[in-house]
């Protein structure tokens, strides 16, 4: 599978996070990474190390919120998703859903396949 | 020293200077890579090959440690930014309010002669300028109720409690430094008609010290359980 570690995937990074807190819930960084990974097929295979910034300033928009997790055998934090976060989701999932439209117009109906 | 040990001394140092945030993103990173590392070991990978790959998929120390301090500083340009806004909502209003008070007292009924007195000669000045200082008065209060709504609504970083107690202090030191200046004619060069730029440059003068201030004093207090 083809991995997307150019400017465009970074562009839809808090997307794909904030999306990613609603399906699994709280969890740490290493799960909301694997998680990414394999619900993408391994498509979206960024630099680890991006992620944990990007969380930080969600963190600091408060749309995500975060706490250490007492019963981890090591220091590890959790993060979930807040009421202002989910409200954030929504508008960005409408505006890419307005994107992907576009683009699919644009592009043509072959694009649809790839899209899907 | 292992891997991922080498990582986090580079990480470690990189990270200098960041406090309860640095400590916090070091801990998240030593956490991660060494869940992937053991996930490696536990699909098959020797341990040294598994470290290796845990470190390669997280990306550089420079490359994390950069975007770790760009999410702290766009923390700092906010507090400052706010800073910034309490203090100038602060001293239009303080200023403001001083001078109206202090003229208020030489604008008492008085006669005064043809050929003017200096009590008077000030009177006068002082009776032209108090349009000023309402106008200064008036914008520093739209000043800090905007603040208000922005820190409600906006996200905008509310002030700590230490960082609102030393500009009032500040605020009533220069009442005081100006009152020994002998402040109403110190305070009328401040609103003297078709000098306005005194304010905005004693603003600006209070808006640097604030981001300053600021900024000392602007990590994120995150402590570690």
């Amino acid at each position: 599978m083809p991995s997307f570690l150019g400017v465009d995937l970074r562009g839809h990074l808090d997307l794909m996070l904030l999306a990613t807190l609603r399906d699994v819930g709280p969890v740490h960084g290493y799960a909301i990474i694997t998680s990414l990974r394999e619900r993408s097929l391994g498509a979206f295979d960024l630099p680890e190390g991006t992620v944990y910034p990007a969380l930080h300033r969600l963190e600091r928009d408060g749309l995500i919120d975060s706490e250490w997790d007492a019963r981890a055998p090591r220091r590890r934090r959790v993060y979930q998703l807040t009421t202002a976060g989910a409200k954030a989701l929504a508008a960005k999932r409408h505006d890419w859903r307005e994107f992907a439209r576009g683009m699919q117009v644009i592009l043509g109906y072959g694009a649809t396949l790839e899209f899907g | 020293m292992s891997e991922i040990e080498r990582y986090l001394d580079e990480l470690f140092d990189r990270l200098a200077g960041q406090g309860a945030a640095g400590r916090r993103a070091l801990t998240e990173v030593e956490d991660h890579l060494r869940t992937a590392a053991t996930d490696a070991v536990a699909s098959g990978l020797a341990v040294d090959q598994a470290e290796h790959a845990a470190v390669t998929r997280f990306g550089s120390p420079a490359m994390v440690a950069r975007q770790m301090r760009s999410a702290d500083g766009a923390t700092r340009r906010n507090r400052a930014s706010s800073a910034a806004w309490l203090l100038a909502g602060l001293a239009l209003v303080g200023l403001g309010t001083a001078y109206l008070v202090s003229a208020r007292r030489i604008l008492q009924p008085q006669d005064c002669p043809v050929l003017l007195t200096s009590s008077c000669y000030m009177r006068d000045h002082l009776a032209n300028s108090t349009a000023s200082a309402v106008i200064a008065a008036a914008a520093g209060t739209a000043l800090l109720l905007a603040r208000w709504l922005a820190v409600r609504y906006a996200r905008l970083a509310p002030a700590r409690r230490g960082f609102a107690f030393t500009a009032v202090l500040m605020l009533v030191l220069t009442a005081v430094f100006l009152g020994i200046m002998g402040w109403p004619p110190v305070l009328h060069v401040l609103f003297l008609s078709g000098r306005p730029s005194a304010i905005l440059i004693a603003v600006a003068l209070i808006d640097c010290v604030a981001v300053a201030v600021s900024l000392a004093d602007s990590r994120p207090r995150q402590h570690l359980p």
